[in-house]
């Protein structure tokens, strides 16, 4: 009884590890898709986007507006649109078996409408992984004001 | 609402107690029919099932808000939770609730104009608006806000693991 007992226990550390070890990788995976991210907007690489983003992608911009992945697409095209620099100054991620939600710092510096700009945001992101492909189905952001 | 909230974790912990002091060949069987239940009630949980669910949820998010009940929004945010306010402030459940309880915050009304869900299996993603009537230090203000709201689900309990609220300008229409 005390050898099944044990053996039990041993398999259960093993699966914890294994357990633990997995959502590290699967964690480092969603925040190197962070970081290809924001490569795909200082290139404004709307083909690279479209990967990351699910069909369903929604998300909610500093001003409290909404839009679908075809619109944010649309919104990174557009020629007024050039960013510069886009970067994340912390990020943390908190995986949950299929869904991993990334919290961070981005900094935009760009110049929209031919005036230049700083941004510092506060975002949240949501990735679900389908078929052993993460992509993103909802970011937000809200500006943080600057001091 | 409450009572149904707080239900599936008195289940829980009753279920938690009896296997404890269960002798090993019993802890098999209950494991067994936990396992055979748990396949069954998922097989039988449709998204739509969901999708009704978490709706039920967030209404309960907002009278627990107005009731400034922060046992009731104890159970439905997960140990894990991070909530963006509409400042870029980021705080975690401790301090959620702690600022909920604050006697300077005193809300008044919560309600959402606009809500959608999206399931992807065992996640739920909501978004829409949600208007508050609160005072705040004494200051009376009333808010539109654009929120996405990140569910989880775990076991058969839907808990939000992640809340940001953007402010939408007076003049803007959603």
């Amino acid at each position: 009884m005390k050898k099944i007992t044990l053996a039990i226990a041993a398999l259960l550390a093993a699966a914890l590890f294994a357990f633990a070890q997995n959502s590290a990788d699967e964690g480092g995976r969603v925040l190197g898709l962070e970081k290809a991210w924001n490569h795909a907007i200082e290139a404004k690489d709307t083909k690279a986007l479209d990967q990351l983003l699910a069909s369903t992608f929604v998300a909610v911009e500093i001003d409290g507006s909404a839009s679908s992945k075809s619109e944010f697409l649309a919104s990174i095209k557009a020629p007024e649109y050039q960013p510069s620099q886009a970067v994340n100054e912390d990020m943390h991620v908190q995986v949950y078996g299929n869904a991993a939600v990334v919290v961070g710092i981005f900094r935009i510096k760009g110049v929209e409408k031919g005036k230049p700009y700083v941004h510092r945001e506060r975002f949240i992101d949501t990735w679900i992984k389908q078929n052993q492909t993460w992509q993103c189905v909802a970011s937000s952001a809200t500006l943080i004001s600057a001091k | 609402m409450r009572c149904q909230l707080r239900h599936p974790h008195q289940r829980e912990m009753s279920t938690t107690h009896k296997i404890r002091a269960a002798k090993p060949f019993a802890l098999v069987a209950v494991c067994f029919m936990a396992a055979a239940t748990s396949a069954l009630t998922l097989a039988q949980s449709s998204p739509k099932d969901d999708a009704g669910r978490i709706m039920a949820l967030e209404q309960a998010w907002n009278r627990a808000i107005e009731a400034k009940d922060t046992q009731a929004l104890d159970q439905l945010l997960a140990p894990t939770f991070v909530a963006v306010d509409t400042d870029g402030g980021l705080t975690n459940k401790g301090e959620f609730l702690a600022s909920i309880k604050d006697p300077s915050y005193q809300p008044a009304e919560a309600v959402y104009e606009d809500i959608r869900a999206e399931i992807y299996g065992d996640t739920t993603v909501t978004t829409g608006v949600f208007r508050i009537r609160e005072t705040r230090k004494g200051k009376r203000i009333t808010q539109r806000q654009r929120f996405v709201d990140t569910w989880i689900k775990k076991g058969q309990t839907w808990q939000c693991v992640a809340s940001q609220v953007v402010l939408i300008p007076a003049k803007q229409v959603p």
